[in-house]
C-alpha cells in the first residue's frame, strides 16, 4: 500500500516549465552566505541540498535551462523562463548535484539535515541580518565531513 | 544607509543604482518567492520607482509575470532576481537587497519584518526578535 509520506519529493521553478524529482534524501543542506550565491539568487543566503546524483531526475524542461558558470568548477542551471535557479554541477562533486531547496514543493524537508544542515560562507554574510539559530556557523567550508 | 546604494547581477551586466532611501523591508516567505529565488525565503526592499535606475544592461532583463500586475526582471545571462514592479503600486519598485554591493543596509530598518510566514518553510528556524505577519 502506498501512503502519502512514500511520495518522493519533487520541485521544479516558479513557471512550471522545469520540474525534477528527489528519490534519495540530501545528504547536506547548506544555508551559504557567500557574495557569489547572494547575487547569483537575489537573496541574503540560498539553501542548497546536496543529493547524490543517482537520487537526482530531471522529469521535464531540460531544454528550458540556461547554465552559468559562476566560476570554473560550478555551473548553475536557472529557467530561462522565470529565472528561477533550480541545480547545480560541480566539477569536484562529480557524484552529486545540488539543488535550490526553496524550489522543492510545497515547503518539502529536502532530508539529510540532521548534524548537517549549517551556514557556510559565515564571514561573508550580510552586515545587519543574522537568522539567530543554533546551526554551525563556519569559515567558508570549514572541515568537509 | 549610504546616501547612494548601488548593486547588480553575478555576472555584471545589470547594474543599478538607488537614490534615495527605501521604504519598506521584508522576508518574504511565500511559496511564490521561494520557488521564484529557489531560497528558503526572500528579501526585498521598496524603493520609490523614480529613484531606483537600471545604469547598465536594461535590454539584458527578461521579464517573468508571477501573478497578474506582479512583473519580475531577472539577468539573461546569470538568472539574478533584479527588481519587481507591481502594478496597484505604481509608485514604488522593488529590489533584492542581497545584491547590493558590499552587501550594505537598504535602509527602512524600522519596516523589517517576517511576511507570509504562515507559508514559511515548516523546518526553518525563525527568531522571535523581528516582526512577522501570517500574510502580507
Amino acid at each position: 500500500m502506498t501512503t502519502a509520506h512514500q511520495k518522493p519529493i519533487a520541485g521544479g521553478c516558479l513557471c512550471g516549465a522545469v520540474r525534477y524529482k528527489l528519490t534519495a534524501p540530501a545528504h547536506d543542506v547548506y544555508h551559504c552566505h557567500c557574495s557569489i550565491c547572494r547575487k547569483l539568487q537575489g537573496a541574503l543566503y540560498p539553501t542548497y541540498g546536496v543529493v547524490a546524483r543517482a537520487g537526482f531526475r530531471l522529469m521535464k524542461g531540460a531544454d528550458n535551462l540556461k547554465t552559468f558558470d559562476s566560476s570554473g568548477q560550478v555551473h548553475r542551471h536557472f529557467c530561462k523562463t522565470c529565472g528561477s535557479h533550480v541545480f547545480e554541477d560541480v566539477d569536484h562533486e562529480p557524484g552529486s548535484v545540488w539543488f535550490s531547496v526553496g524550489t522543492l514543493d510545497d515547503g518539502a524537508d529536502p532530508g539529510g539535515r540532521a548534524g548537517k544542515e549549517r551556514h557556510i560562507f559565515w564571514e561573508s554574510r550580510t552586515s545587519w541580518f543574522e537568522p539567530h539559530d543554533d546551526l554551525p556557523k563556519i569559515i567558508e567550508f570549514g572541515e568537509k565531513p | 544607509m549610504e546616501d547612494k546604494l548601488s548593486g547588480g547581477c553575478l555576472c555584471g551586466k545589470v547594474r543599478f543604482e538607488v537614490n534615495e532611501p527605501a521604504t519598506d523591508l521584508y522576508h518574504c516567505h511565500c511559496a511564490m518567492c521561494r520557488k521564484m529565488h529557489g531560497t528558503a525565503f526572500a528579501t526585498y526592499a521598496v524603493a520609490p520607482k523614480e529613484s531606483m535606475v537600471i545604469t547598465q544592461g536594461a535590454d539584458n532583463l527578461a521579464r517573468f509575470d508571477s501573478s497578474p500586475g506582479v512583473s519580475r526582471y531577472f539577468c539573461k545571462t546569470c538568472g539574478c532576481q533584479i527588481t519587481i514592479d507591481v502594478a496597484d503600486r505604481p509608485g514604488d519598485r522593488w529590489f533584492m537587497p542581497g545584491i547590493l554591493d558590499g552587501a550594505v543596509h537598504p535602509g527602512a530598518a524600522d519596516k523589517e519584518r517576517h511576511m507570509y510566514v504562515g507559508s514559511k518553510l515548516p523546518w526553518l528556524h525563525l527568531d522571535e526578535i523581528l516582526p512577522r505577519t501570517e500574510e502580507a
